[in-house]
């Protein structure tokens, strides 16, 4: 789903090295997003097509994805000739010259076929300035307005959308009926079984009344109320033909996450809440295999991008069409980055036990991006929260725990985007990211299956 | 007889409330020469005059009132000349228009017949039809779920009147998790991040709560004790209170700007013509001047851009631009909040840099450069909220004025329980708080608002499950806590004590209960959280008093309101509103520009608008924009009235204006005074940022955990951004033993409660919410979307309930925890 140009590309090198795809060329990554070619084939005739539900959960993952900023200035690939434009060009169809993405107009020149809006500076995004003069020499930024506007077709999420009332429920109700055109399923929070009663099932808990539901008939049924249980609308969505990715996003939609904590003196799960990919085997569906788990509490919205652009290149350069005829040409196929088969399912290859990409999720916050490192190597460790140095003795999980916060950071306090601020403790590579350690707060795991039950206490005060 | 009569339009009910057409025609077979005229009359249960009028076209098409009378049980009208008519054998066909009000659903028959003027005889035959007439809405019982956005599942189900307004109202969340048992057996300070979890929209007031619940457990605060560190060397240290009220503050705004532009103002302004933002309602919800007509993309198509700009200009081509342009410059805003947050609180949304005692963040640390690219980000922030948000937010009270308060002229949809209640927040290192904490049962300003304490607390406060999915009456219920008093020994009450309940225990399939929340009540009493009730808990809002005056921020070091905006005796300071929305407002004739130089001091204006004489079309960018910033330009008309003549009330605009105002209010406090002349807040070094640059010395100080086997308890309360937050704690052996949390939208989204006021039993009061929806009317015109197959799906409205929730701000993920 949400594919943002800048975040794209920028990273793809990142991700490309990762797999082991050092040859992989930028045109096709210019081919994922031309709408009038993959795509078309793919009879997905505009932008990807997406559903986002909301279950047992915060909304915590989507708010951090609305916080999606890039700084589109410099290198695309660090280390490669490409400038960020050229990529970016590219990913929407121009020859790499730029004239399709930049211009002083932020609201669009009119000549790209889905009026994107240009890439601007930082003046001209704010729209209603008059100071656009003053910030000429800003950077080229990319933030969220460029993924609701330019690259996805987000058909429904509850906290967006225009939808409400009656309309959102018969429009949901008739997609799970009749989705009718390819889709990707975005799941944000964890699935609450109906059946199931957790630690309260002795005690009167037990019933088939939803835990969750997220909509109800406007005209109201006394004897069949036509209430959506949350379990009911993620199985309907994900077992649809159409459904061609499922990706849970953060800690409750891919392992149960907080949901799904268990007290230790009550020993049990309050509502046998779970995540998407054991949910989907639970019920015994084949579509458990559709599943790429973005773990994270929340989760980063460029890990999220990151996943999402690389399941996309595959799919459109790979399995292709997975929806009902026009039969797809060339025949499905492998995706070039390896994670996709040409049946569309996941390559168990790319992805972890925990069904998250090697490729986003491969290294641990501990090492060398860590802004604590340089403590660690010299021996420096906090004894108590406001101490420096390495937090490892007062609960930091960040030698287990599988993430990119060290190396991309959180909140704009990305690397890549200004070097000369420091966000912290300087880093052993003058690489400053902020994320929680920089922050002096341990790493809590929260990428982790498991988290957070396995991972406490999270600071020992 | 002489006589046939057929009839038109009789056919189809008759809908209380809207006039509908019909017709007579008559014929006679033979003609007829007594003088005579037409009798209808109109029999069925219950009628009395009023319950219907009859219009008659004169000929010209023109609707005439058509005098009638009753009859006995019946009402009685005549049609024809006073004097009577002679009649041939040609056809007659008379239209006529008919209104029937509202509580008058049912069967009716009308009588037609021809009757001589001098005696009344019947000289021309009778025939009767039969007359349906349905209330306005055929649905007296609808669902309007899913709420969008907002945080989490809630729906309501409306029951209206026949008059089509909403006479009853249960508002429901649909989802629970169990946090508060899943606590149970944790490290306390491990709940600071835990509850985080509870709400990703305000997730750092949660962990605020929880961090004042485990500090007042640990010794560092007494419940309601504001960090006096003056008088407790073994207080939380300065800095890092300091840290954590510009983390709260920076979330503060994030949440006030999101709420407005992302989540409220798309069910007053048209979104694009693109998912997400379609398919949306019928264009008859929206105000005209806010309508997308002619804008965005065709997202299917693929044709077009979205023309925000007026390209000639640089300015948005209208309001609708105008807002749409805000929409997107507010996405990077609140990005903005966030990024300034997360330089203290390590990342944002979730903070975890919070821990009892202090924050994580280093002490050795110079914090200057942090401080002054917090500020640069704030500051930038806190234009925005000046010219932009605040103008729009009140200018929309002029274009939905029936949502407005009685006192601006409104019908005050949405007003509430009219009973306010904040625990305040931003506790100040001289122990005062930057939101004030108090409950406020008037209106009538901050003399009215009652000091709360702790006592008054473990006195006054309940949860009521009478309505909510909880077991509170069985045995293992009672053993949880669930009583009247905390005595075991008592009889149990679906009434329980947050801070002696253990246990929240589910209960699914008992049909009575219709909602996951809990039903707060403060003595018996619903209450209503957030932004409206702190800005009157607070007296800046008062009943019926200017908010020009009424929001005096004098005496928090600040100037007053009307200073911001208002060039005395001219109108309103252009300064002080984003000059785009400013063009706009001139374009739509909603106000005018007077420059006294600038184009020889002519009102810039729309052409064709009283008073207005230069068409703001053909002006060149650099003229408006120079009129616009000459000095001494002010700026009248209708809606800049309405920005700085409000009254204070209680309705959903005051809501959403609450939020504007309070993040006004707060981002002076986190900078500094505005200076709208410099444009500089603080001078560039005031406020809390300020205080921190300057502060030194420790971040965290430590204190033991209590690890006896005695339980502890103690509570946290801090205002979250929705309203009133509180966390109740048990410790015992170092680990939680008990945790309870009453959440704004708890109170605000409540269900009903079977104890009122007082604790009278069966007295019990609607939540604030549902009150709120009392009176509004359910409006269902023509919503739909066409679906993947093109089909044409009709579906129910709603948006006006939509509106009244989703000006809570409400949060069920915080709510059902």
């Amino acid at each position: 789903m949400a594919i943002t140009r800048r975040q794209f590309v920028t990273r793809l090198g990142t991700l490309a090295a990762a797999m082991g795809m050092s040859q992989l060329d930028l045109a096709k990554v210019g081919e994922a997003f031309a709408h009038d070619s993959a795509w078309a084939g793919a009879t997905w005739t505009t932008k990807p097509k997406v559903v986002w539900v909301h279950g047992a959960e915060c909304t915590g993952c989507s708010v951090s994805l609305l916080s999606l900023f890039e700084n589109a200035t410099g290198k695309a690939i660090e280390g490669t000739s490409y400038t960020t434009v050229a990529a970016l060009d590219l990913a929407v169809g121009g020859n790499g010259g730029g004239t399709h993405v930049l211009g002083s107009n932020p609201y669009g020149d009119g000549t790209h076929p889905y009026g994107h809006r240009t890439i601007s500076k930082t003046g001209s995004v704010t729209g209603s300035d008059f100071n656009a003069a003053a910030n000429a020499a800003d950077p080229y930024i990319i933030d969220v307005a460029d993924v609701l506007i330019d690259f996805i077709d987000l058909q429904y999420h509850e906290t967006i959308m225009g939808m409400g009332s009656d309309l959102a429920y018969q429009w949901l109700k008739d997609s799970m009926d009749n989705p009718g055109a390819p889709f990707v399923l975005i799941v944000e929070g964890a699935i609450q079984p109906k059946e199931m009663g957790g630690y309260w099932d002795a005690a009167g808990g037990a019933g088939t009344a939803p835990w969750c539901s997220i909509g109800v008939d406007g005209t109201p049924d006394a004897v069949n109320p036509h209430e959506l249980s949350f379990d009911d609308v993620v199985f309907d969505l994900a077992t649809q033909t159409e459904c061609a990715a499922v990706i849970p996003i953060g800690q409750c939609a891919c392992f149960g996450g907080y949901p799904a904590c268990v007290s230790p003196v009550l020993g049990e799960g309050q509502t046998g809440a779970m995540g998407t990919y054991d949910f989907l085997a639970y019920k015994g569906s084949a579509a458990k295999n559709k599943v790429v788990a973005v773990p994270g509490c929340p989760t980063n919205p460029w890990w999220f991008i990151l996943t999402v652009v690389a399941w996309l290149v595959d799919f459109t350069n790979g399995p292709g069409n997975v929806g009902p005829a026009p039969t797809f040409t060339p025949a499905p196929k492998d995706g070039p980055l390896g994670i996709l088969k040409a049946n569309n399912t996941i390559n168990g290859a790319a992805v972890d036990s925990q069904r998250r990409l090697k490729a986003v999720y491969g290294q641990t916050l501990h090492g060398a991006f860590c802004t604590r490192y340089q403590d660690f190597l010299d021996g420096r460790f906090a004894a108590k929260s406001g101490d420096p140095g390495c937090l490892q003795l007062i609960g930091c999980k960040g030698m287990q725990t599988m993430t990119l916060c060290a190396a991309h950071g959180w909140n704009g306090q990305q690397p890549t985007n200004d070097a000369t601020w420091d966000y912290g403790v300087q880093a052993v590579h003058g690489i400053k990211g902020g994320n929680c350690v920089a922050g002096g707060a341990p790493c809590m795991g929260c990428t982790e299956a498991g988290y957070p039950d396995s991972f406490l206490p999270f600071i020992v005060r | 007889m002489a006589f046939t009569y057929s009839f038109t339009g009789l056919d189809t009910p008759f809908v209380a409330g809207s006039e509908k057409a019909f017709t007579v025609t008559a014929q006679s077979s033979v003609p007829v020469g007594d003088y005579g005229r037409f009798k209808f009359t109109f029999s069925g249960a219950g009628l009395v005059l009023g319950d219907v009028t009859v219009k008659y076209d004169d000929g010209a098409g023109n609707f005439l009132n058509l005098p009638l009378a009753m009859s006995g049980p019946d009402i009685v009208g005549y049609f024809g000349p006073g004097t009577g008519m002679q009649y041939d054998t040609v056809p007659h066909t008379s239209n006529f228009k008919s209104l029937w009000t509202a509580g008058n659903a049912g069967a009716y028959s009308l009588l037609a017949e021809f009757v001589r003027v001098s005696d009344g005889a019947n000289i021309g035959g009778t025939q009767t039809v039969a007359v349906t007439v349905a209330d306005l809405v055929a649905n007296s019982v609808i669902e309007v779920d899913p709420i969008s956005r907002i945080e989490g599942h809630l729906g309501v189900k409306l029951t209206t009147g026949p008059d089509g307004l909403v006479e009853e109202a249960d508002v429901h969340g649909n989802l629970w998790r169990g946090f508060e048992n899943f606590l149970i057996g944790r490290n306390p300070n491990d709940s600071i991040t835990f509850v985080q979890r509870i709400c990703g929209v305000c997730p750092v007031p949660h962990g605020t709560t929880a961090m004042f619940a485990v500090e007042s457990v640990y010794g560092y605060n007494n419940n309601f004790q504001t960090f006096s560190t003056a008088t407790d060397a073994n207080g939380v240290p300065p800095k890092a209170l300091h840290i954590r009220n510009l983390v709260l503050a920076a979330e503060y705004l994030m949440s006030s700007i999101t709420h407005f532009y992302h989540l409220a103002a798309p069910s007053y302004v048209q979104g694009p013509n693109m998912a997400p933002w379609t398919p949306y309602f019928d264009t008859s919800y929206y105000n005209s001047l806010l309508l997308s007509a002619g804008h965005g993309t065709d997202g299917g198509a693929g044709t077009g851009v979205l023309p925000l700009k007026d390209d000639t200009n640089g300015f948005s081509a209208d309001l609708w631009s105008a807002v749409i342009n805000q929409y997107i410059k507010a996405l990077r805003i609140r990005r903005l909040t966030f990024e300034a947050g997360a330089l203290f609180a390590g990342r944002m949304p979730m903070t975890s840099t919070f821990v009892a005692g202090g924050v994580t963040t280093d002490n050795t640390e110079n914090l200057t450069v942090k401080c002054t690219k917090f500020r640069a980000m704030i500051a930038e922030v806190g234009a925005f909220i000046v010219k932009e948000y605040v103008p729009l937010v009140l200018a929309l009270g002029a274009l939905y004025p029936e949502f407005d308060n009685v006192n601006n002229g409104g019908k005050g949809y949405g007003a509430g329980i009219k009973k306010f209640l904040s625990w305040g927040a931003f506790p100040q290192v001289d122990g005062t708080l930057a939101l004030d904490r108090g409950y406020n049962p008037g209106m009538t300003g901050v003399a009215a608002s009652q000091p709360i304490d702790t006592a008054d607390v473990y006195a006054h406060l309940r949860e009521d499950c009478t309505f909510a999915r909880y077991d509170t009456v069985s045995a293992k219920a009672k053993a949880a806590g669930y009583t009247t008093d905390g005595n075991p020994a008592s009889a149990v009450s679906p009434v329980s004590d947050p801070s002696k309940v253990n246990r929240t225990i589910p209960l699914r399939g008992d049909a009575s209960k219709y909602s996951w929340l809990k039903a707060p009540r403060w003595n018996g009493n619903s209450a209503e959280g957030g932004p409206m009730a702190r800005m009157f808990v607070m007296g800046l809002f008062q009943d019926n008093v200017e908010l020009r005056t009424t929001v005096d921020l004098s005496g928090y070091g600040l100037a007053s309101y009307a200073d911001y905006v208002h060039v005395s005796g001219l109108g309103l300071d252009p300064k002080m509103v984003g000059a785009d929305l400013a063009v706009a407002l001139l374009r739509e004739g909603l106000a005018e520009l007077h420059a006294p130089n600038v184009l020889g001091g002519v009102v810039v204006g729309k052409v064709g608008n009283t008073g207005v004489d230069t068409n703001i079309f053909g002006l060149a960018n650099a003229t408006i924009l120079a009129a616009y910033t000459e000095a001494g330009s002010y700026i009248t008309g209708t809606v800049t009235g309405w920005i700085y003549n409000l009254k204070g009330g209680a309705s959903t605009m005051d809501r959403v204006r609450g939020r504007a105002i309070e993040s006004l209010y707060l981002v002076q406090k986190m900078l500094g005074g505005f200076n709208k002349t410099t444009g500089v807040f603080g001078g560039g070094t005031g406020g809390w940022v300020g205080d921190l640059a300057a502060a030194t010395g420790a971040t965290y100080v430590p204190k033991p955990v209590p690890l006896g086997t005695v339980p502890v308890s103690g509570f946290g309360a801090c205002d979250a951004p929705r309203g009133a937050l509180m966390h109740f704690i048990t410790i015992k052996g170092g680990k939680i033993d008990a945790y309870q949390c009453v959440v704004p939208t708890t109170w605000n989204a409540s269900p009903k409660s079977a104890v009122g006021p007082g604790g009278v039993m069966s007295g019990g009061e609607r939540g604030p919410m549902e009150e709120a929806m009392i009176g509004i009317p359910y409006s269902d015109a023509g919503a739909s979307f066409k679906n993947t197959a093109g089909v044409t799906v009709p579906t129910a409205g709603g948006v006006e309930a939509l509106r009244v929730a989703q000006s809570f701000d409400p949060c069920i993920a915080c709510a059902v925890h």
